[in-house]
């Protein structure tokens, strides 16, 4: 009997979402068709997220999401904004010390007097308090007011490095990284699946760092017929040794042709 | 080149993923790629959205109170297409989407302040520009640091408004903005005082202690974190000092805002939004690969606890509110409230930041009606087959486990002549679907209504044939849109070969619900209501939540309108559920539970709200609107018998429940481990983790992705969210 043909689904592109800080460039205006014409917006009021959502500067820009200008603009502000956060620690350090050297002052001398104490926790507030607000305020502006090929108030952005991500596969692949910590080199050890089973290690894996030394490239090669799965790798702070981020990498299923089906 | 065929598609189910799913395959610009046949249980669509009419009123009978948010894009956008589509002549009801759904800006939450002792509050939150469904125009909102950048500016507003300025001064020209709304949401909490400068005076300068008081806590721990975070061994004698002036200075704000339950309304809100800043940047949530899901692991009021918030705040109405708005207990139980972290903030951010129009937008009449029938009739022009009364008994596999061989059907019931089954009824001019099958078309109907037959009870075994639907002949792609209860039943094969689908059986729970409507012959404001219409939640067990309906009333078709139509739900314990052999038995069991304690809350409970509907007897049943027959005849408790109810314990109609720890067990439609398969609904990974519409037009939406590669998932609003 003659078997009836048989249709199979389009591989898929990737089977989940891209919820690292590029993903949401990604997102289109919508499907087409688009609404209908004759709605005009509701009566008053802004975008709930406020100004800065939907000027023609940014509206440009994300109508090119994946292009140079928008990854270099992304990066500069990730960059500033780990910066920021940087500063903050900072700020929090020198606070508690200030604070510490008070508090032991006080308990070696009246340790009872709350009250002072307290006194100094609200001029302690206005130290670190108002910086932390006002740092993620900042955070608000740059949202609002930065567009592509503008650095705004970034401070050492040098000492983050770029690291960049580079998959050679004969078949779909998602891959992501994920930074811990600063390290300007990095050692990439075998990508091994999870969990642990019979599929091979991915090894054709190595860091190539870029001329200036602040970053560089992650290259990993899949082997063909490479099993479907997950799969993860360890990025080590070289010289140090010490763990500084991790790379995922999915394999989907094989292409059509490489399935061996009738 | 040979010309390719017309690839045919198997929908299992009519709810809301699924028939997004058949909207997307079948949009005219696919020039008929695609020849879909949506299988139905019973007589109708719409799953767990599912209504009905009554025959004798027009009364629309619900699962449950169907709330649409401002942030639904997808959901909305569906909807505006098929209205737009449909284009009902001028002068019909309900004729575009904008007639269908109604911006509604006010939230109500209730208070608990003693034993038995709540207060209402109703907050106000302004019309955002646009409506859900516009185009999004300029950058995608959807960022973190977006979202941190608003929660800063909230703060801000929250602390400066509170402190420098009376909350009804409003700036002229503040009044569209976030900002606005905070503002609002204090001078609610301010109450009656408005006019009263001396009292304005003192409670500047309170407002003024609190926001002192709360940024001294927020100083502590700050320095708190940065010791630990950078020196953890050296710091153990500061931190030890600073737990102690912590406690000093909570116990002092807790003591100021114990007095003034304006103060301490605010102070929670502050307190929540802290604690959620505080947590984005320690759990570093702005840089993760992995978007909020990196903390679906911990339960929301544990996220925030870890990272701040009191215990006050953790039982303040609004984060009551959300466990209830997602029916998020485990079980059923309302001892064990779970929800996972990463998808409450997700879902918080997008319903307060990113909501477009209105907060809420009410349905002007049941869903069924406003969302089922209009697409229906729009999937049956595009030449969509329905074949209502087909229950999936079995999905498959082929021999060797790579795709769907075959699709065993029982078929519930046969039309009188083989003619299609014509589903919809008309009420005052509206096409809608009744709520019991239309024994007339279907041969033996009027023996099956005798009996009592419900083809959408899981328990119900009536069959009058048999089939099996073979791949490449009678389909060659299936859509699984059945309701998650449903998929360990009829995917037996699928689990055993498959150990991912086997742990997303095990692992993605759901819970039962309840939920009952009263017609009352009075207007709840003349029973003691005093605030707007409202959906309020975050009440006493076991029912949580309300919601007036009373937009509904002109579209029903008594012969004396009612004056008031009220809609009151919460989950329904798994221990509340009656069990036995004589599975009908244990189903009207339960349904008798539901509404005796439906009974009980009216007596006890509903004073809260209405407290001119109860005397020194308890509720006055006499304002009950009954009907024109048999019903009027009632009279005391028996009267709630003319009233509706009903407990959601079929399997497909139970609510999916975002527990921590289990997201990422869901599969997603996407996922081609079956290469001819994929599924749709609430209940998979679609991006936005959540029981609710918009989730599930999502889902069918990946469905069609999966199908065909179209829409582009850059095109799904949303689904790449953090």
């Amino acid at each position: 009997m003659k078997e009836p043909q048989r249709l199979r689904r389009p591989v898929p592109r990737r089977t989940r979402p891209n919820r690292s800080i590029l993903g949401a460039l990604s997102q289109s205006d919508g499907l087409p068709p688009i609404a209908d014409p004759v709605d005009g917006p509701e009566a008053g009021g802004m975008h709930p997220l406020g100004p800065g959502f939907g000027d023609a500067a940014e509206a440009d820009f994300a109508a090119d999401p994946l292009s140079d200008s928008a990854r270099e603009y992304i990066d500069r502000n990730v960059r500033s904004a780990s910066d920021l956060i940087d500063g903050q620690i900072r700020q929090g350090e020198e606070t508690a010390k200030s604070l510490g050297r008070s508090a032991f002052s006080s308990l070696n001398g009246a340790a009872s007097d709350l009250p002072a104490l307290l006194t100094g926790l609200v001029r302690a507030y206005s130290d670190i308090g108002t910086a932390w607000v006002d740092i993620v305020g900042a955070l608000a502006q740059k949202a609002e007011t930065a567009v592509p090929g503008t650095v705004n108030g970034s401070r050492n952005a040098a000492d983050m490095p770029m690291i960049g991500l580079s998959v050679v596969a004969g078949q779909p692949v998602e891959a992501s990284l994920e930074l811990f910590r600063p390290a300007q080199r990095l050692t990439v050890q075998p990508l091994v699946a999870t969990p642990p089973g019979n599929a091979a290690d991915i090894r054709e894996v190595s860091f190539e760092p870029d001329g200036s030394g602040a970053g560089g490239r992650i290259r990993i090669v899949v082997p063909g017929g490479q099993a479907v799965g997950m799969y993860h790798g360890l990025l080590l702070a070289d010289p140090e040794g010490t763990p500084a981020g991790a790379v995922t990498l999915k394999i989907l299923t094989l292409p059509e042709d490489e399935r061996g089906r009738s | 080149m040979a010309e390719q065929r017309v690839k045919k598609v198997a929908i299992i189910g009519g709810g809301c993923a699924a028939v997004a799913a058949a909207f997307e395959l079948t949009r005219p610009e696919r020039n008929g790629e695609f020849e879909v046949t949506i299988y139905q249980l019973g007589w109708r669509l719409g799953g767990k959205g599912a209504s009905g009419r009554d025959a004798e009123t027009g009364r629309i009978e619900e699962h449950g109170l169907h709330l649409w948010m401002g942030f639904y894009e997808n959901a909305f956008r569906l909807m505006r297409d098929c209205y737009r589509e449909l284009d009902r002549p001028e002068g019909s009801p309900i004729r575009t989407w904008r007639d269908a759904f109604k911006p509604d800006n006010f939230v109500g939450v209730t208070e608990r302040r003693g034993a038995d002792q709540w207060d209402n509050w109703a907050a106000y939150f302004p019309p955002a520009a646009g409506a859900p469904g516009d185009p999004l125009t300029g950058r995608n909102p959807f960022s973190v640091k977006g979202y941190l950048a608003r929660c800063a500016l909230l703060l801000r507003t929250l602390i400066s408004s509170v402190q420098d300025s009376y909350p009804g001064s409003v700036e002229p020209g503040a009044r569209d903005e976030l900002a606005f709304a905070l503002q609002t949401l204090v001078a609610s909490a301010a109450g009656s005082a408005r006019g009263d400068q001396k009292e304005f005076a003192a409670k500047t300068l309170k407002y003024g202690q609190l926001a002192a008081s709360a940024l001294v806590l927020e100083a502590l721990g700050a320095v708190r974190w940065a010791v630990e975070s950078t020196a953890p061994a050296a710091g153990e004698t500061l931190v030890a000092l600073l737990e102690k002036l912590s406690a000093v200075a909570r116990r002092q704000l807790e003591t100021l805002v114990a007095k003034n339950d304006e103060l301490r309304r605010v102070w929670e809100i502050a307190d929540v939004v802290l604690a959620i800043m505080r947590g984005i940047i320690r759990d570093r949530l702005l840089f993760t690969s992995q978007g909020f899901e990196a903390i679906d692991e911990y339960d929301w009021r544990e996220w925030l606890r870890r990272h701040g918030a009191s215990e006050a705040s953790l039982d303040s109405g609004f984060i009551r509110g959300s466990y209830d708005l997602l029916f998020a207990y485990e079980d059923g139980d309302i001892g064990k409230p779970r929800l996972a972290a990463g998808q409450a903030l997700r879902g918080a951010m997008r319903m307060f930041f990113t909501y477009r129009g209105a907060l809420f937008w009410k349905m002007q009449a049941g869903m069924g009606d406003i969302v089922f029938a209009p697409i229906y009739e729009v999937l049956r022009r595009r030449g969509v087959t329905f074949e209502f009364f087909h229950k999936l008994e079995n999905l498959a596999l082929s021999p060797d486990g790579s795709h769907v061989a075959g699709l065993d059907m029982s078929v519930q019931a046969k039309t009188r002549g083989g003619k299609p089954y014509e589903p919809l009824v008309d009420v005052k001019g509206l096409p809608c679907w009744p709520s019991r099958p239309l024994h007339d078309q279907v041969i033996n109907g009027a023996a099956l209504k005798k009996a009592g037959w419900n083809p959408e009870a899981h328990w119900e075994d009536h069959s009058v044939a048999r089939k099996t639907l073979q791949v490449g002949e009678d389909f060659d792609f299936v859509v699984l849109g059945v309701g998650l209860g449903a998929v360990a039943d009829v995917c037996g094969e699928l689990i055993a070969a498959e150990p991912a689908w086997q742990t997303m059986v095990q692992e993605v729970k759901s819970v039962a619900t309840q939920a009952f409507q009263v017609w009352l012959n009075k207007p709840v404001e003349e029973l003691g209501w005093d605030l707007p219409p409202i959906n309020i939640s975050g009440y006493v067990e076991p029912f949580d939540t309300w919601a007036d309906m009373q937009q509904l009333i002109r579209l029903e078709d008594w012969k004396t309108d009612p004056k008031a139509i009220a809609y009151f739900c919460s989950v329904l314990s798994d221990a509340d559920i009656e069990s036995s052999d004589d599975k009908t038995d244990a189903a009207k069991r339960t349904s008798r539970h539901v509404r005796d304690s439906a009974i009980r809350f009216l007596d006890r409970d509903v004073a809260h709200f209405w407290p001119k509907a109860v005397n020194a007897d308890g509720f006055r049943w006499e304002l009950l609107e009954t009907g024109n027959k048999s019903r009027s005849a009632k009279s005391g408790k028996a009267r709630f018998e003319t009233q509706f109810w009903t407990a959601n314990i079929n399997p497909t109609d139970r609510y999916v429940l975002s527990l921590p720890g289990s997201l990422k067990h869901r599969i997603s439609p996407l996922d081609d481990r079956f290469d001819n398969l994929t599924i749709a609904g609430d209940w998979t990974d679609c991006g936005h983790q959540a029981g609710c519409v918009e989730a599930a037009v999502m889902s069918g939406l990946l469905a069609a992705t999966a199908l065909s590669d179209y829409p582009r998932l850059s095109d799904i609003i949303g689904y790449d969210h953090p």
